[in-house]
């Protein structure tokens, strides 16, 4: 009876202690097969090149964290890095690193970094995929100021050579200038004939291509920073005490002149914007009663190609006196619209007739100077508006974007 | 001796079963999210990472696996506040190919139901 | 130190030499032997043929313990305490007995952290707590009271047991807790021939409220809902500093004594308890509740004749059960709780056999043995959280009860004890933690997995004031116990007062 009792007593505990101890507590599980983990880009950017990447797993139990550098590799499909030998667990995973790309045509860099906590990692689970997101290369390039009017001499006569125009990277990441063109519009906004064809849905007709030059990343931007285009890179106030000194400027606009009366300056410090096609033979400056439009397009294809397709033949129809003539388009090209990145249509109040771009590049218009030959224009500019946090206000209408007869930013 | 020994085992069943406690052990469920497109845009591609934070412990989760625009991920069941940023691109009515940045956002939302808890939320599309 | 030990068992071992017999009633009420017995009187039936003389006791008492680290963060460095008891057992007659306790105390704990409750073995992990800390005042009063009587073969007992405890804080965090336990048991037992088969029923109930205040501003710091292994119930947590614990529940005890003292026992109890945490400031809404389940089975084989010797196993077992309900959005500060799961799991296993020997027919003198295997697992699901700790024990004692003269009685007893870890391991999600919880429950751990020796000693002299019945007493206590993480702690105690 004894015996039997503390038997039995023995093997409930036994069991009891068993039971308990039952739950076996396995070491960490190595995955078997590579994680994977792979990076998306995003759906905007083109030719996408990864490098300076760290891909890191770190064990959230442990604070053991798996390391990959430069391993982001590019397959079919998508961009792919690796771990090996990793054990089963919860993770946070982060990647960083560099991209260049193109977005729209125009060139850019930019770094990422991602993070995603607490990814769960098994047997059945091995992969996990990142999305780069968090960046907005959107923005890109905008005119941000054009000073068209050009200053007066003390004598009280006008001067122009010292118009500029200001570019601006108003995105978020480092973009790259070259082959951006600064051009200007054939047509004027007081004057609205029928032009045939009628190209301007989908093609800007130029009378002005100046290119700035480079091989792809030549001219980095970085983001809110901004290159100045003048049309001559001198002090002008040593010839004009009321005007610039603009030998700062980034790029300028030189002209070989078939006058021989008349010769650009050439700042040899300042380089020199590709000229790819102007309608004068002379030296160019912009309208300066702002009559044209102008805008920044990206140039694909070389000069030679350009100017053998891109010419504009076609006429219009002009009417004076009540008679109508029909006129022959000269000294015209065409700029795809899909090339353009920015643009601003200029006039005056009392001669606005059209906006020569299209509403989906500047649906407005701005001006310096109200009226036909307003002669309080000069000194005057217009410069895109910026928003709380120093970002170009770029709502494609440059009548609320712009800040209309403003101080010359450079004007001192 | 033997007459005592089923009352006892009687007595001490019927304690254990009245006292004994239901451990709650549906742990996780699958929380859906499904984001809504306006009509007015007919999407090519969309790509985005949805991060859901715990509201009671403050731990966050995110998965960038989207398909047919549902987001799928296992979570403990609870209230969870819900953050998509992603890329869309859609062709408009004028035809054209846009491709935008959106966001889509929810300060609280209960993914308690089992096996399968589901949730909606808009893209709000961002000005590019 | 060892030589101070010496001295001791020196002195102990030649008491028996001059020795006279020693207080009858003192032996029968304080003997070690009544440990075999204590489970089983836990049912008042049985309480109240515990014993055949009557005694009370008034005494006030001086407790002091002192670690140089705290061995528990929760639990803090030490205490000091003052408590004026007085305790009786009165035979009323060969059928009815009745038994009282009452106490009040009143003291300090100190350096306690990351704890603002009380109780906090009861009602851990779901507690309040902060990183800071510090002192608290204690008062406990205790009432106790039990009534048995027997009706032929049938032995009936009632019992009240009544605590009420106030803990508070003078300085930020100022933390107040206050408790009040209140537990009824009414038992039975049966006689046969040869045992007394009895059964009891225990009823509890549990409040305790918590507060946190604080008076200066800048040092306002959050108050944690804790959820179990350093994980935190971040959304209420901060500023949620008014808590309300309400809890209770029921026991159920089987015994088998036998009659004269001599043969198998058995001792069965079952018990399962619940407390639920509440916000008070959240209109009542309930955080956690925590389950415990308790099974404890003590059962062998005791004799008493020229010598005394009992020989049995003591085996319980704990599972604690924590629900955490996930809470919903609030309209107008109505929380809805979208669902409730069970996010912590603790397994308490503790066995041990323990042998005693000893007589009782000049001196009282007996020795202890006890050799035993504690495990401790605990487990919190999402995310994975996971401590467990396994040790055995073995102590060793000894306690002798002799006469000095006709009028005194000295009761010595020496025990020594040691500790040693077997398994242990601890894995928290150290990034999803925050890094004061891992700072704390790294310390815990290192003291959960450590070894330990213990010694105490204590000499209690009784002296009956001549030709009545009441009697003085002086009793001191002392014990050390070292830390194989070289920390160690002291524990001292001074208890004057009168028998009667």
């Amino acid at each position: 009876m004894k015996k039997n009792f503390i038997g039995g007593l023995m093997m409930l505990l036994t069991l009891g202690l068993s039971l308990s101890a039952c739950s076996s507590d396995d070491g960490p599980v190595i995955i078997n097969e590579p994680v994977s983990v792979a990076i998306e880009m995003p759906l905007n950017l083109e030719n996408v090149v990864v490098s300076n990447d760290v891909t890191t797993l770190v064990d959230v139990k442990t604070g053991e964290a798996h390391v990959a550098a430069n391993a982001i590799k590019k397959t079919a499909d998508g961009y792919v890095v690796e771990f090996n030998e990793v054990a089963e667990g919860t993770y946070n995973l982060t990647s960083k690193g560099d991209l260049t790309f193109t977005v729209d045509g125009v060139a850019g860099k930019s770094s990422f970094e991602m993070t995603q906590d607490n990814v769960v990692l098994s047997r059945q689970a091995k992969s996990a995929k990142l999305t780069v997101n968090t960046f907005a290369a959107k923005g890109g390039f905008v005119i941000s100021e054009i000073f068209f009017t050009g200053t007066t001499t003390p004598e009280g006569k006008q001067y122009s050579n010292d118009q500029y125009i200001t570019i601006t990277n108003n995105s978020d990441v480092t973009l790259y200038a070259d082959s951006l063109a600064f051009v200007e519009s054939s047509f004027l906004t007081v004057n609205n004939y029928e032009y045939v064809p009628d190209i301007s849905k989908d093609t800007l007709a130029v009378d002005a291509v100046y290119m700035i030059p480079g091989t792809g990343m030549s001219v980095p931007v970085e983001p809110g920073k901004s290159i100045t285009l003048a049309v001559n890179a001198i002090n002008h106030k040593e010839g004009n005490a009321n005007s610039i000194d603009l030998r700062g400027a980034d790029f300028e606009f030189y002209d070989i002149s078939s006058n021989p009366t008349y010769n650009d300056v050439d700042n040899e410090n300042v380089p020199n914007l590709d000229k790819w096609y102007c309608y004068t033979a002379t030296l160019y400056t912009m309208h300066n009663r702002g009559f044209k439009s102008y805008a920044i397009a990206k140039m694909h294809g070389t000069k030679d190609d350009f100017l053998k397709n891109n010419a504009y033949v076609g006429k219009y129809v002009m009417t004076v006196n009540g008679n109508a003539y029909e006129m022959k388009v000269n000294n015209t090209y065409k700029v795809p619209m899909k090339w353009v990145v920015d643009g601003v249509n200029l006039s005056v109040e009392e001669e606005w007739q059209w906006n020569v771009l299209p509403a989906n590049v500047d649906s407005g218009w701005t001006f310096c100077g109200k009226t036909l030959n307003d002669k309080t224009r000069y000194s005057k500019a217009v410069i895109r508006k910026q928003d709380a946090d120093g970002k170009y206000v770029d709502t494609n209408n440059s009548t609320n974007d712009f800040t209309a007869e403003a101080v010359p930013s450079l004007l001192k | 001796m033997k007459r005592i020994l089923p009352l006892l085992a009687l007595v001490i069943g019927a304690f254990t079963l009245a006292s004994c406690h239901q451990e709650q052990t549906d742990y996780y469920t699958t929380a859906r999210l499904t984001l809504t497109v306006p009509d007015s845009i007919s999407v090519r591609q969309i790509q985005g990472t949805m991060t859901l934070q715990s509201l009671n412990t403050t731990l966050s989760q995110s998965t960038s696996n989207i398909t047919d625009y549902n987001f799928d991920m296992q979570v403990l069941r609870g209230a969870y506040k819900i953050d998509v940023v992603g890329m869309i691109q859609y062709t408009t009515t004028h035809g054209g190919l846009q491709t935008r940045h959106y966001r889509a956002h929810s300060d609280y939302t209960p993914f308690a139901d089992m096996p399968l808890s589901t949730a909606k939320l808009p893209i709000i599309l961002l000005d590019e | 130190m060892n030589k101070q030990i010496l001295h001791i068992i020196l002195l102990v071992a030649a008491i028996p030499v001059m020795a006279a017999t020693p207080d009858s009633v003192l032996t029968e009420h304080h003997t070690v032997w009544n440990t075999v017995n204590l489970e089983a009187w836990k049912n008042p039936a049985l309480h109240g043929a515990a014993f055949a003389t009557d005694y009370s006791q008034l005494a006030i008492l001086a407790d002091y313990q002192q670690q140089s680290k705290a061995f528990v963060l929760q639990k803090g460095t030490g205490h000091t305490h003052y408590q004026i008891e007085a305790d009786t057992y009165l035979r009323l007659s060969n059928l009815t007995a009745v038994w009282g306790k009452a106490s009040y105390m009143t003291g300090h704990n100190r350096s306690i952290k990351w704890s603002s409750v009380s109780d906090y073995e009861l009602i851990e992990p779901y507690i309040l707590a902060d990183t800071l800390g510090g002192r608290t005042e204690k008062e406990r009063y205790v009432f106790e009271g039990g009534y048995a009587t027997r009706l032929g073969k049938v032995l009936l007992g009632g019992e009240m047991m009544f605590r009420a405890e106030h803990e508070y804080r003078t300085t930020d965090p100022r933390m107040r807790a206050i408790v009040s336990d209140l537990t009824l048991r009414a038992g039975a037992a049966y006689e046969t021939s040869r045992y007394h088969w009895g059964a009891a029923f225990e009823a509890n109930i549990y409040k305790q409220t918590d507060n946190v205040t604080f008076y200066r501003e800048e040092g306002v710091i959050p108050e944690f809902q804790m959820t179990g292994l350093g994980a935190v119930y971040v959304r209420f947590s901060g500023e949620v500093n008014n808590l309300y614990f309400n809890g209770g529940g029921t026991q159920l005890y089987i015994n088998a004594s036998p009659l004269n003292g001599n043969g198998l026992f058995g001792n069965i109890t079952l018990g399962q308890h619940r407390y639920e945490r509440i916000a008070a400031s959240l209109n009542s809404l309930p955080l956690t509740k925590l389950y415990r389940h308790e099974a404890h089975l003590q059962a062998g084989y005791k004799h008493r004749a020229q010598h005394d010797a009992a020989i049995y196993v003591d085996a319980s077992y704990t599972q604690r059960l924590g629900d955490e309900n996930m809470v919903g959005s609030s309209q107008s500060n109505n929380y809805p709780i979208l669902t409730t799961l069970t996010m912590y799991k603790n397994d308490i296993l503790n066995a041990s056999l323990n042998a005693l020997y000893g007589s009782h027919e000049n001196t009282d003198w007996h020795v202890l043995l006890k050799a035993g295997y504690e495990q401790n697992t605990e487990k919190y699901v999402e995310p994975e959280r996971k401590q467990k700790y396994a040790r055995v024990y073995g102590k060793l004692g000894a306690q002798l009860m002799a006469g000095i003269g006709q009028q005194s009685t000295l009761t010595c007893s020496l025990n020594g004890a040691y500790i040693k870890h077997v398994d242990s391991e601890l894995s928290i999600p150290v990034l999803n933690t925050e890094a004061a919880a891992v700072a704390m429950l790294n310390h815990n751990y290192r003291y959960l997995k450590a070894d330990y020796t213990s010694v105490s000693a204590s000499v209690r002299a009784d002296h009956t004031l001549a030709d009545s019945r009441y009697g003085i007493f002086a009793e001191l206590l002392g014990g050390a116990t070292f830390c194989s993480e070289s920390e160690h702690e002291l524990r001292f105690t001074l208890k004057l007062g009168m028998t009667f």
